[in-house]
Formats: structure tokens, C-alpha cells, sequence
């Protein structure tokens, strides 16, 4: 899915929110983190949509999503907008599936709206306090700073990307061209910025004790070469949240849809099966 | 042990604490070193100011986590926020204001200006973040000076409560300051010699046209000039033979009266002696002598007709009907000489003086008699037809010729080849010439602007064509719709002063037609011309020199500019004096021009028109 673009929008509290939809069953939310947007479903979306109805999303402030600055991109408003964009939809219930802050976003969404979700998948996803954002201090965060080089500099952000994949040859040009995209524009720029600074672990803290008890089924899949984010935060939620299913796989990195979509696919198609 | 441990755990933490510490300065180092790399490639690939200040200022705010960065400048009073990056705001801050106290302007002559604690807006500096919740903690501002901008200063502004946080980076951005002050300068001075290269181009240009042009007239002022020495020189030289020839004239003219009486006292006498004489041989000598003495009255009526410069008369006449009356004088002299007549049907009537041409043709015709005169089967051919815009007639015989040699005298004056002076035996021995004929021939049809050519072969036959142009009654077609196509002026009041009938009427009748449509009033003579020219308003003279009763052309003239200086005058002469003081006359009054006799109707009209629009 080289060309992959979002081709539809809504408006979610007079903010353009841009989405693509293909397939037909029960709904899956696809949840980017940051640094990325859609773009990083869509060589899972073709086997998804097999089976189900996928919708993918560009959060606020990413992809062809309105970029305002006067509000903030933290992780509760992103849910309230997800709220907001499903209800616009018209979906009543669904399987949400987060990757990195996107997995954040999942667990603040099952706590507020456990009602809407038929299960909640979390791909390398940011919890508790394990991942180090502090407010007010946040250009002092090295992996902060390094997104703030990132946005001036492609060679920078190669590198985070490099990192962030275990299969290096997959690393393309292609790839780079969507990791870049946002970073042309200084509006784009300013929005990514500005998604890093509104990052504030406090909303995840909050919640920590309500994920213990979620009613729906939680799947939680780590990329064990994934050097951004400890293997604590996965044990942690596997650990605490009693309906959850962790799955490893060594040749995941951060970015691990780029590393082993198939994969990710047949985990997230087996578990879902087993949870009907 | 315990202690032992706790000891050196903490030895450990404070080795750790260096190490995070030596980490950050580490860190700092290399950012800042990217920052500078990243500025510097900025300068190198960016030559427009707005992008330039606002790809630094965003690099900055992005690196240095500074919220809002702005390059200033005070204009009028006022100071105008030329390129703003606000990190937390997506609103065009270019319009919004900054006011500065007078003490932090005096400040800022001094030097840099530094502000923390949140005591900006009581330090008097007061920025306007367009409702943003922005509440700036420090700000450092840092003046500039480049050629386009004489007072500049850049600001930065943040809120995070630290005081060392601007003031540590402060060498950083007075290096990256520097860095692009003399890069707008670069810019600057870019600009200035593009601009210096555009004029220079365009001087240059302009330098290289003017040259052209004024290489241009010089060589139209040379060409011209070169053109006026030639005319003069020919001029001189024509005045100089009229001179010559005028003096021989009026010598010639007066000897042949004197002469006239003489011959007419001895044929008077010889003729008396005739009746009484029965002598034969006295009768025969008596006889010879009254023959002689009639050639004697021809040779001065030649020459008094040479002598004689008079103006041409201008009438309208068929040119056969003048070659048939010709033919019928010499009835007498062509017995005996086969003569082919070819009239062409369309040649129009001729505008020329009806006795001149009379004179041309007798003279013409008689020299083809004469040469004729040995020939076995002696022939004339006359034609008659047109060819372009004249009137051509040719008279043709096969007769002795003229040698080459003499081709080039054959109209001077006194010029003969008959008589004694028949070195060839061309000529019957009775044939004497007056050496006059072709010398009044040429100057009739040059007086009429009509032109002679021959093609003679020496003991073949002879062959005269002259040409006369074609005047006509009326413009042609082509020459009205050419009229129409320039700048044509009509309605004019038009005192024409002309005494030809014939010439008059055609002016008249051009004049007043499409598409001049002028009115004119027309005098015969000066006297009518002054009369009418003191009782109407005129916006032009049409003029002839030559006048009867006594006021001519230059008398009408003179009486006009009396009281009036500067309505234009179109003089119409073939007078040979005229011409001469015409010349000055144009030198003096710019509103007076002179057309000679005959003139085209089209060039008439051009004159005119030329007239009028001065």
C-alpha cells in the first residue's frame, strides 16, 4: 500500500479529522502514536479488512488532521475527540488498537468508555510512569530533544526511525517520505512539536488502578527489540490488568508494523476470534 | 560494612551525578554545534530576508526550546515585527504590537537587554500575544544593524521560570545573530549590485541606442550634406551655363535684330534689283543673294527663339493633331519620302506650350528631312503613345545617323553638323543647318519636364524619342484613395491665383473636389489676388509667378505678408529667375514653398498638404 492516503474527513469538535475505512464486520480503530500517523497500519490494513471493518485515524495534530495550537494534544483530549469521531460514525462498539501513545490513549478510552470497546489491543504502548515525560522539563527529556532535532533535520530523524525498526532494509526511502511528510511544513512542525510538549504521563498515572479491572479483553503485544520503551511497561500491564494477553516478538522493533505486519495481523485476527 | 557499602554507594551516586552532569553539558555542546550546522546551511542555500530570519528564528525556538523568537525593527516611531516564530500559537503575530519603554530603548542603545522573573511588562516591555495564554518569565533582546534595516533588534521570549536559561545560551545567539546580520547584508549589497548591473544593462542599452541613432543621422547629416554639395555644385554650374548662355542670349538677341534690319535692307534691295535686272548672270547672283539672306531671317528667328527664355504656356492639346499640322507646314519638304504614321488611341491631351512644341517638331521633323536626304528609300516613322505616366512621341529615320563621337554635343548651341561642317558627305550640299534646332528642342521639352533620348547608328538611321508627363484634369483613383490613406486636409478657404485657363481649372477642380473639398476663390491676375486676399479670411495661397497686367506672383507675395506672416504660400513657376530667388525666399519664411511648372496634380496636393501642417 504505497500510496496509502486518508480519504475521508469529519469534523470532531470543529477540528478536521482525517480517516480511511475499508472492509465490512465489527469495527477496528487503528491508533497511531507519535512521530507517526495512519500511514503505519497500511501494510496491515488489507488483511485486516478481510475480516473486518478497519478504520484508521489521523490524530489531531498529525497527518491530514487540522493542527491547531490552542488546544491541548494531551492524551485525555485525544480520547475525548476519538469519542466525539466515533460517535459521528455512528459506532456503537468496537475493538480499539493502539501503537505507542496510541496504546495510552486505548487505556484512558477503556476507562472512560469501557461500554464502547470490544477489546483493546496495545502495540508497543507507552504506561504508567515507565515512559519519561515530565511536564515543564520536557526539552530536557533526551528522547524529546532528539524529536526536536528531528523535525529540522531528516538525517536525525532517520536515525530515530533506524532505531525504531528491526529490519533495517526496510527502512526506505518510501518510509522516510512518510515519516517526513509532516516536517516539510512549518505548520506541521509546530503541531509535532507541540504533541510531544502536551505528552504528560500524570494521565496515564491516573488511571493505572482502574486498568486493573477492565471489563473487556486486553491484548498487549510487544516488540522485544523496541529500545524506546522498556519491557518493564508491558510486564507491568500484563501483570496488573487481569484480562490481558501479552505476546512477544524478537523481531519487532518500536515501529514493529514495519518489521512484522503478517504477524501482528494473525496475533491480532487469533485473539480477537477467541474473545467472540 | 553496612557503612562501608552506604559509603561507597554514595561515592558511586556522586560519580553518577558528575557523569549525568558531563552527559548534559555533552549534550548542550552538540546541540549547539548542530544549531550552528544547521544555521549556517540555512544562510548558504537562503537569499530571501523574510525566509532566511524566520528559518533561523524557528530553529532557534525548535533547539533551544525558546517560545517565542522575533526579528524587530523600529520604523516611524513604531516598531514592526518583521518574521515572529511563536512555538505555541499558529496565529500571524506580524501584526501585533510590541511597545518598549523608553529606559529599556536607552538600554537597548547601550547594548543587550536582559529581563527575568516575570518582570517584563514592569520593565516597561509589552508584547501582544493575541490572547494567547503565553506569560513570558524572561526575555532577552539582543540590537542589530544592517543596511536595510538601521535599527533592528531580535527578542526572545520564554516562560519557563529558570533565569540562566536565556542568559546561558546569550554567546550562542549573539554568534547566530552575527551570523545573520552579515548574511543580510550579503543579501543586501546582493541586491544593490544586481540592481547596479540592471541600470548598468539598461544604461548601457540606452547608451548603445542613442549611439546607433545618433550614428544614424550623422550619416543621414553626411549623406545629406554630400547631397547638398552636389546640388549646389550642379546648381552653381547650371546657374553658370543660364549665365553663359543668357549673356550669348541677350548678345545674340540683340545682334539678330540689328542683323534682322540689315538682312532686310539687302533682300529689300536685291529684290528691287531683281525686277529691273535682265542680265542673266547679274539676275542669278542677285538671285543667290535674296536666297541667302531668307536663310539669313531663318538662322536669327532660331536664334532669337534660344535667346528668348520665356515661361511656357500651359494649354491642353492633342500632340498628333500637333504633329498632323506640323506635317502639313513641311507638306512641300517630305514629297517624295515614305511616311508611316502610328497614333496610339488612348494617349491623352498634352499640357504643355502649344508653340513650343510646334517649334520642336518642325525641328525634329525637319532634321529627319534633311538626313534623309542621300537615302535610296527615304522613310520617317512618327509615333505617337504612352508609356507609365507620359506622353511619349517618336520620330524615326533611316537616314544618314551621327556618329558616335558627336553624340554629346548634338544640343549645344551653334552646334551643326551640316554645311560645311558635313565632313562625311552625309547631307545634300544645299542643306545648311542653323545649329540652333536641337539646342531649342532640348530646351523646350526640359522646360516642360519632359525628357529626349536618341538611338542613332552612324549611316542607318536615326531615332528621337521625347516624353512629356501626363498632367491630368482630375485626380486618378489610386492617387484619391492614397490621399484618403494619409492624414488628408480638408475644408480649407483657398485663394488660388493662376492666369492659364487651362491650369487654373484643373486646380480648381482638384481642389474643391473629394476628398479636399476645400473652397476656393480664384484670381487671374495680381491685382484680382490682392483685392480678394484683402476682403477674405484665407487659409492658404496657391500662387503663379508669372502674372499679367503687371503684379507678379513675388508682388502678391509681398502685399500678403504685409499682414500676414504665417499663412502658408505655394509658389507655382518654371521661371528660371524665380527659381533662383526662391531658394532665399525659403530661408527666410518657413510658411513658403515652391512647386515648378507642370506639376502632377498628386504632387500638388502633397505640397500643399506639407504646407498646412506646419
Amino acid at each position: 500500500m504505497d500510496n496509502f492516503k486518508t480519504d475521508k474527513t469529519v469534523n470532531a469538535r470543529g477540528y478536521k479529522i482525517a480517516y480511511h475505512r475499508q472492509g465490512a464486520g465489527e469495527v477496528i480503530l487503528l491508533v497511531h502514536g507519535i512521530t507517526t500517523y495512519s500511514f503505519i497500519w497500511r501494510n496491515l490494513i488489507n488483511s485486516l479488512s478481510e475480516y473486518y471493518d478497519v478504520v484508521t485515524i489521523d490524530l489531531i495534530g498529525c497527518g491530514d488532521s487540522d493542527k491547531p495550537l490552542d488546544i491541548s494534544y494531551s492524551l485525555e483530549q485525544h480520547a475525548k475527540i476519538l469519542y466525539e469521531f466515533i460517535t459521528i460514525l455512528d459506532i456503537k462498539k468496537f475493538h480499539f488498537i493502539g501503537h505507542d501513545v496510541g496504546g495510552g490513549i486505548g487505556q484512558i478510552f477503556a476507562v472512560n468508555y469501557p461500554e464502547k470497546l470490544q477489546s483493546l489491543v496495545m502495540i508497543n504502548s507507552v504506561a504508567y510512569d515507565f515512559w519519561p515525560v515530565q511536564p515543564i522539563i520536557t526539552m530536557r527529556t533526551p528522547i524529546i530533544r532528539q524529536l526536536a532535532m528531528a523535525t529540522l533535520d531528516i538525517g536525525a530523524f532517520k536515525l530515530i526511525v533506524n532505531r525504531g525498526v528491526y529490519h533495517k532494509k526496510r527502512v526506505s526511502q518510501e518510509l522516510m517520505n512518510f515519516f517526513w511528510k509532516p516536517m516539510k511544513t512549518k505548520e506541521g512542525r509546530k503541531a509535532f512539536l507541540h504533541f510531544a510538549k502536551c505528552l504528560n504521563n500524570k494521565d496515564l498515572m491516573n488511571i493505572a488502578d482502574d486498568l486493573k479491572t477492565l471489563p473487556m479483553p486486553v491484548l498487549i503485544v510487544r516488540g522485544d527489540a523496541d529500545i524506546y520503551l522498556s519491557s518493564s511497561i508491558c510486564e507491568k500491564l500484563h501483570d496488573e490488568i487481569q484480562k490481558s494477553t501479552l505476546i512477544r516478538i524478537p523481531t519487532g522493533g518500536h515501529f514493529m508494523q514495519e518489521d512484522e505486519p503478517e504477524l501482528i495481523v494473525d496475533h491480532i485476527k487469533t485473539f480477537l476470534e477467541s474473545h467472540r | 560494612m553496612s557503612n562501608d557499602l552506604e559509603k561507597r554507594c554514595q561515592g558511586l551516586e556522586k560519580t553518577i551525578s558528575v557523569l549525568e552532569n558531563e552527559n548534559d553539558l555533552l549534550y548542550e555542546r552538540a546541540e549547539e554545534t548542530l544549531l550552528i550546522s544547521l544555521i549556517a546551511d540555512i544562510i548558504r542555500s537562503i537569499d530571501d530576508r523574510d525566509l532566511l530570519c524566520s528559518s533561523i528564528l524557528e530553529r532557534i525556538s525548535i533547539l533551544k526550546d525558546i517560545q517565542y523568537c522575533a526579528c524587530c525593527e523600529f520604523k516611524n516611531n513604531k516598531i514592526i515585527q518583521n518574521q515572529v516564530y511563536a512555538a505555541f500559537s499558529d496565529i500571524n503575530f506580524s501584526d501585533s504590537e510590541i511597545k518598549l519603554s523608553s529606559q529599556v530603548i536607552e538600554e537597548l542603545d547601550e547594548g543587550l537587554v536582559f529581563i527575568t522573573n516575570g518582570l517584563c511588562s514592569q520593565k516597561g516591555i509589552n508584547i501582544d500575544f493575541k490572547n494567547s495564554d503565553f506569560d513570558p518569565f524572561s526575555i532577552y533582546i539582543s540590537p542589530f544593524t544592517t543596511k536595510s534595516i538601521p535599527n533592528g533588534f531580535f527578542i526572545f521570549a520564554d516562560d519557563e521560570p529558570d533565569e540562566t536559561k536565556l542568559r546561558i545560551i546569550s554567546m550562542l545567539l549573539q554568534n547566530i545573530i552575527g551570523m545573520a546580520v552579515e548574511k543580510l547584508d550579503k543579501i543586501t549589497l546582493l541586491e544593490e549590485l544586481k540592481q547596479l548591473n540592471a541600470d548598468l544593462d539598461r544604461k548601457i542599452k540606452n547608451r548603445t541606442k542613442s549611439l546607433i541613432q545618433t550614428n544614424k543621422q550623422l550619416t543621414q547629416e553626411i549623406s545629406d550634406r554630400k547631397k547638398a554639395e552636389n546640388e549646389t555644385i550642379e546648381a552653381q554650374r547650371i546657374a553658370n551655363e543660364h549665365e553663359k548662355l543668357s549673356l550669348v542670349g541677350q548678345v545674340a538677341g540683340k545682334m539678330a535684330h540689328d542683323f534682322n534690319n540689315v538682312l532686310g535692307i539687302i533682300m529689300g534691295n536685291a529684290e528691287l534689283s531683281l525686277l529691273d535686272c535682265n542680265e542673266p548672270q547679274t539676275k542669278k547672283t542677285l538671285e543667290l543673294i535674296y536666297k541667302q539672306t531668307i536663310r539669313g531671317k531663318n538662322l536669327t528667328k532660331n536664334l532669337v527663339a534660344f535667346a528668348k527664355d520665356q515661361e511656357p504656356k500651359q494649354e491642353f492639346f492633342k500632340i498628333n493633331e500637333k504633329i498632323n499640322l506640323v506635317i502639313d507646314l513641311l507638306k512641300k519638304d517630305l514629297e517624295g519620302i515614305e511616311l508611316i504614321r502610328e497614333d496610339k488611341p488612348d494617349v491623352p491631351e498634352v499640357l504643355a506650350d502649344p508653340g513650343m512644341i510646334e517649334h520642336a517638331l518642325v525641328n525634329l521633323i525637319q532634321n529627319a528631312i534633311h538626313a534623309i536626304s542621300m537615302t535610296v528609300n527615304p522613310k520617317i516613322i512618327i509615333k505617337t503613345y504612352c508609356f507609365k505616366d507620359n506622353i511619349c512621341f517618336v520620330i524615326a529615320d533611316n537616314g544618314c545617323g551621327i556618329p558616335e563621337k558627336h553624340l554629346q554635343h548634338i544640343y549645344e548651341p551653334s552646334f551643326t553638323l551640316k554645311g560645311n561642317k558635313d565632313v562625311t558627305g552625309s547631307y545634300e550640299t544645299t542643306i545648311k543647318g542653323t545649329g540652333y534646332g536641337m539646342a531649342n528642342v532640348k530646351k523646350y521639352i526640359d522646360r516642360h519636364k519632359g525628357s529626349i533620348s536618341i538611338k542613332t547608328e552612324f549611316g542607318s538611321g536615326t531615332v528621337f524619342i521625347v516624353s512629356l508627363p501626363i498632367i491630368k484634369k482630375e485626380l486618378s483613383k489610386i492617387e484619391k484613395e492614397e490621399l484618403h490613406k494619409s492624414e488628408l486636409h480638408s475644408g480649407y478657404h483657398i485663394l488660388l491665383v493662376e492666369d492659364e485657363a487651362d491650369i487654373s481649372d484643373i486646380q480648381y477642380r482638384i481642389l474643391t473636389q473629394d476628398p479636399c473639398n476645400h473652397k476656393v476663390d480664384l484670381a487671374n491676375n495680381g491685382l484680382i489676388a490682392m483685392d480678394l486676399f484683402n476682403r477674405n479670411n484665407y487659409d492658404f495661397v496657391s500662387l503663379d509667378y508669372i502674372l499679367p497686367k503687371g503684379f507678379n506672383g513675388m508682388d502678391v507675395y509681398n502685399h500678403i505678408r504685409k499682414t500676414n506672416k504665417t499663412i502658408p504660400i505655394l509658389f507655382i513657376s518654371g521661371n528660371i529667375e524665380f527659381l533662383e530667388s526662391i531658394r532665399e525666399l525659403k530661408h527666410k519664411d518657413m510658411y513658403v514653398d515652391h512647386l515648378s511648372k507642370p506639376c502632377k496634380n498628386i504632387d500638388y496636393l502633397n505640397s500643399i498638404n506639407k504646407l498646412l501642417e506646419i
